[in-house]
């Protein structure tokens, strides 16, 4: 079996066995406690990406599950679930932000504070560019945030986007293109600014 | 630091991933996420609705004893015996339960929003006292046994006589595990055993074993309960009916929203509400959602008998309050959906005695909107192909979307520079196959109308009236191949009338969440400056990409609009043609866009406009004419009298500038029959490396050809002035015709 990879060489974790989510299906909490832990670490960058907040994150993660648990008694088709959670974790970080807007709170995570600059001056290339990325993602709303982090780092075709975020594959080609564009104009932005 | 050069799919895979990955996944997460799904699971531990505090039932609900059951209308299939339960201590009718007001002749229906708010031990008082069938909302956590129960088939149940399949579905007062001790006896709260169909479970449906703490719209004593069988109608009177369920922390405007049997997902309410109000009057919705017309016996047996469409397609139920003495307890309505493609509409009203039938027909489309005419699509061509100008006309026709086909990559010079897609997007004259038809272009406005297409065949037509204008401006930047093409695209600035229903104002914006503006600041802003001109339409783009896109003559923009993040452009319907305000998110500066390289900032900011008249020219054409001082050297400005007009003026045509004094200085130009709005701005010159004043003359018009007219104002200044100082820019010989 060959092992999926993203474009920059991470590899794309498996798809969740079949027999724990009919088992999950059915009631089952101990095979969706397998599932929680298998799919944890993804969820959660997934909605960090989307929310660029460890506290947002870590509710959306959570929000996500216990959906997931409520709902999974719907899912027509077990062979989907993977694409189906991301589209529960898309809806929970959208929900997520909205609640945190409709609140106005901002919760500070303890890795943050210090803030960037004090992020030491010999960071590596890769660790400037997340940090600019992660601003540059901040300019952008979060349906652009959620198409792009689904695809760079979920590594989701266009296909794939189609079925999670339930629209036209033409209508996702478009709107990663035009989230590209948006980024890469807020890349340049927060480049000039510096 | 970094650069936006070489951002490629690698390196931004990559560095997702390292961004994604500094972040350490919390140890104790997936952890505390199972103890929440356990929670949930069990109903117990349930962290609680952040909006419980609002509900002013809620507050009233209290910790009731373990051994207080209140049961009513438990059914049999619980237990051989018939109904276990026993009714408990509830508070006797007339508590503090807040009622429903239903004053005689009240000119309008009771609002969802303003239905009194009931716990469960309320509505079981209430039940005590007399069922009432107004309706109210009721705040509980809705469970459902994990029991399995042995279930005798029975092919023909009464509507308020629960399935036996159906039992187990608890409205609690409190959260509590729905199996209660496992004796079947239900839970250890106060509950009631409402009527829960699949016509009003979408979004609060729990899963066996599980408790959803919810907002349930319903009613007691529903009419139906007069066809049950002798024996239960008690039982039947005192059904609580549940109209909508939704969770505790939805809005409670949610309940309204359609809702769709898995039957058909593609369909879409349009004109539903239009056709039951032509017959009823205004009407509120509790619930509305469709079914197809097999399903509607499980609603109201005898209905389907009336509805002659094919069992399949789908009918239309709103619950719905209307105004009048009643305007609290809500009546059933059903539409087919056939019917109503096809402009016959039919409205079904169910009452006690059956089904009546209301014969409506969709409001007919307007003849006139904004003051302009209603074109056909014929018309419409006529004009179009007799060389329109960029005048906005109405036209009412038949849309359909475009398939959903890929469309190879073409590099747009032009926002109305058509795509495969574009290419197959028409306005009809008729619902049918072939006829008249024009090219529509409905990019950046809203697109919840469209009717669905579905995925084996096209979509049906629907009836819609659209304002916008042949020729846009921005054809000009099309390929020279194109133009004609783009020209003749009818680019629509809003969507005014769908199938009966009016349409609310298309506001566009992908960044919802994250603006600083809203759309109701955006608007008044620009009404602050245009009071008299509808605004057609809004969308909301960012700076550097969106705004270029949409109005690419902002490409070499000089005033560092494209340097905003986000900004509001706003389609303003200004003396029959659009204008185009573009404001800056977060500020009060915004601009109109003309049809030069340069918007003019007319208001706002730190420049409102210093001096606003009308300028006669001809006497039965004035046009509102502003002055925008940005260097304050300005003591007033007024029209040319004609006597100052009559001056000599060497050139037929362009501007003519020159002192009246030596603080006064006299300009005139020739407008037009086409003048909209002219403006003098006087300002820092904008050409790069500008270094004089400059006087900046403009209107938001296309080209004209019509005769000119003179146009005169004379500006009294602070400081003495050689009007040989001014420097015109290039848009001043743009007004010349």
């Amino acid at each position: 079996v060959t092992e999926r990879v993203l474009p920059g060489g991470s590899p794309i974790p498996p798809a969740t066995d079949r027999s724990l989510v009919d088992r999950a299906r059915h009631g089952n909490l101990d095979a969706f406690e397998e599932i929680v832990r298998a799919r944890m670490d993804a969820v959660y960058r997934l909605a960090y990406a989307i929310l660029a907040d460890e506290a947002d994150a870590r509710d959306a993660a959570q929000d996500t599950f216990v959906t997931a648990w409520r709902q999974i008694g719907k899912l027509r088709d077990p062979e989907r679930f993977d694409a189906w959670l991301q589209r529960v974790a898309i809806n929970a970080a959208r929900m997520t932000h909205r609640a945190r807007r409709r609140r106005g709170v901002r919760e500070i995570a303890a890795s943050r504070v210090g803030g960037v600059a004090d992020l030491p001056a010999t960071a590596s290339p890769v660790e400037a560019d997340a940090r600019a990325l992660e601003a540059a993602l901040g300019r952008l709303s979060i349906e652009r945030r959620s198409i792009l982090a689904l695809h760079y780092l979920d590594g989701r075709s266009l296909a794939e986007l189609a079925e999670i975020l339930d629209i036209p594959s033409g209508t996702v080609k478009s709107r990663l293109h035009t989230a590209r564009q948006a980024l890469h104009a807020a890349l340049q932005a927060e480049s000039t600014e510096r | 630091m970094t650069t936006n050069d070489g951002w490629d799919d690698a390196r931004l895979s990559a560095v997702f991933a390292a961004m994604a990955t500094k972040v350490e996944v919390p140890a104790d997460l997936a952890t505390s996420t199972m103890a929440a799904v356990r929670a949930t699971a069990t109903g117990v531990g349930r962290r609680r609705s952040r909006w419980a505090a609002l509900l002013p039932a809620a507050a009233a609900v209290g910790t009731v004893a373990a051994s207080v059951v209140v049961a009513v209308a438990l059914i049999g299939g619980l237990s051989p015996d018939g109904p276990v339960g026993s009714v408990g201590p509830v508070e006797p009718a007339g508590s503090a339960t807040p009622q429903a007001t239903t004053p005689r002749g009240d000119p309008a229906p009771a609002k969802v929003a303003d239905l009194p708010r009931l716990s469960v031990e309320d509505l079981l008082a209430r039940i005590e006292a007399g069922p009432t069938a107004d309706e109210v909302i009721v705040h509980g956590w809705l469970g459902r046994s994990s029991a399995i129960v042995d279930c005798e088939l029975v092919a023909e149940p009464h509507a308020l006589m629960p399935h036996c399949e159906e039992f187990g579905l608890f409205l609690m007062q409190d959260e509590a595990d729905p199996d209660g001790d496992g004796t079947l006896r239900g839970p250890a709260v106060p509950f009631l055993i409402p009527m829960l169909r699949f016509d009003a479970q979408v979004g609060a449906n729990p899963l066996p074993g599980q408790a959803i703490e919810v907002l349930a719209v319903g009613h007691l004593l529903d009419h139906r309960w007069t066809s049950c069988p002798p024996a239960a109608a008690e039982e039947c009177r005192e059904r609580f009916v549940i109209d909508r369920v939704v969770p505790a922390d939805s809005e409670i405007a949610e309940i309204s929203e359609p809702w769709l049997h898995d039957a058909d997902p593609d369909a879409a309410a349009i004109g539903v509400v239009p056709v039951i109000e032509s017959a009823v009057g205004e009407i509120e919705v509790v619930s509305i959602g469709a079914l197809p017309t097999d399903s509607i016996r499980l609603i109201d047996r005898g209905a389907d008998l009336l509805i002659e469409q094919d069992g399949t397609e789908l009918v239309w139920v709103v619950r719905a309050l209307t105004a009048g003495p009643t305007r609290a307890v809500a009546t059933t309505y059903l539409v087919p959906a056939a019917p109503l493609r096809n402009g016959d509409a039919l409205v079904y009203r169910i009452t006690v005695e059956g089904a009546d039938e209301m014969s409506v027909a969709v409001a007919p489309a307007p003849t006139r909107v904004y003051d302009i005419d209603v074109l056909s699509v014929e018309a419409a061509i006529e004009i179009r192909d007799a060389g329109a100008d960029d005048r906005e006309i109405a036209i009412r026709g038949w849309f359909s979307p475009p398939p959903d086909t890929f469309c190879p990559l073409m590099l747009a010079t032009s926002p109305v520079q058509p795509d495969c897609r574009d290419q197959m997007t028409f306005l009809v004259a008729a619902p049918e196959p072939g006829g008249p038809r024009i090219h529509i272009d409905l990019d950046d406005l809203v697109s919840g109308w469209w009717p669905k297409v579905p995925g084996n065949g096209p979509s049906t037509p629907v009836e819609i009236v659209v304002i916008g204008h042949f020729d846009d401006r921005r054809s000009t930047f099309c390929p020279p191949y194109v133009e004609p093409e783009c020209r003749d695209r009818f680019v629509v600035d809003r969507v005014d009338w769908v199938h009966g229903e009016s349409m609310p104002l298309s506001v566009e914006n992908p960044f919802d969440g994250q603006t600083t503006s809203t759309p109701e600041q955006v608007e008044a802003m620009v009404a602050s400056v245009a009071p008299a001109s509808p605004i057609l339409s809004i969308v909301v783009v960012d700076g550097p990409i969106g705004l270029v896109q949409i109005e690419p003559e902002l490409r070499d923009d000089v005033t560092g609009l494209t340097t905003h993040p986000v900004i509001w452009v706003v389609r303003v319907l200004e003396s029959e043609h659009i204008t185009t305000y573009l404001v800056i998110d977060g500020s009060d500066e915004f601009q109109v866009l003309v049809s030069t390289p340069s918007p003019s900032l007319v208001a706002g900011g730190e420049h409102p406009a210093t001096f606003s008249f009308p300028l006669t020219g001809v006497p039965d054409r004035p046009v509102p004419f502003e002055v925008l001082d940005r260097l304050e050297a300005l003591e007033d400005a007024r029209e040319a009298t004609p006597a100052e007009m009559a001056r000599p003026w060497p050139a037929t045509n362009g501007l003519r500038i020159e002192n009246l004094a030596a603080e006064t200085v006299l300009v005139r130009w020739t407008g037009s029959g086409c003048d909209r709005r002219p403006r003098l701005t006087i300002a820092p010159d904008p050409s790069p490396g500008g270094r004089h004043h400059g006087l900046h003359l403009s209107d938001a018009r296309p080209a004209c050809d019509a005769m000119g007219i003179g146009r005169g104002i004379v500006l009294h200044l602070k400081i003495s002035f050689d009007a040989d100082d001014f420097v015109g820019t290039e848009e001043i010989e743009l007004v010349a015709p």
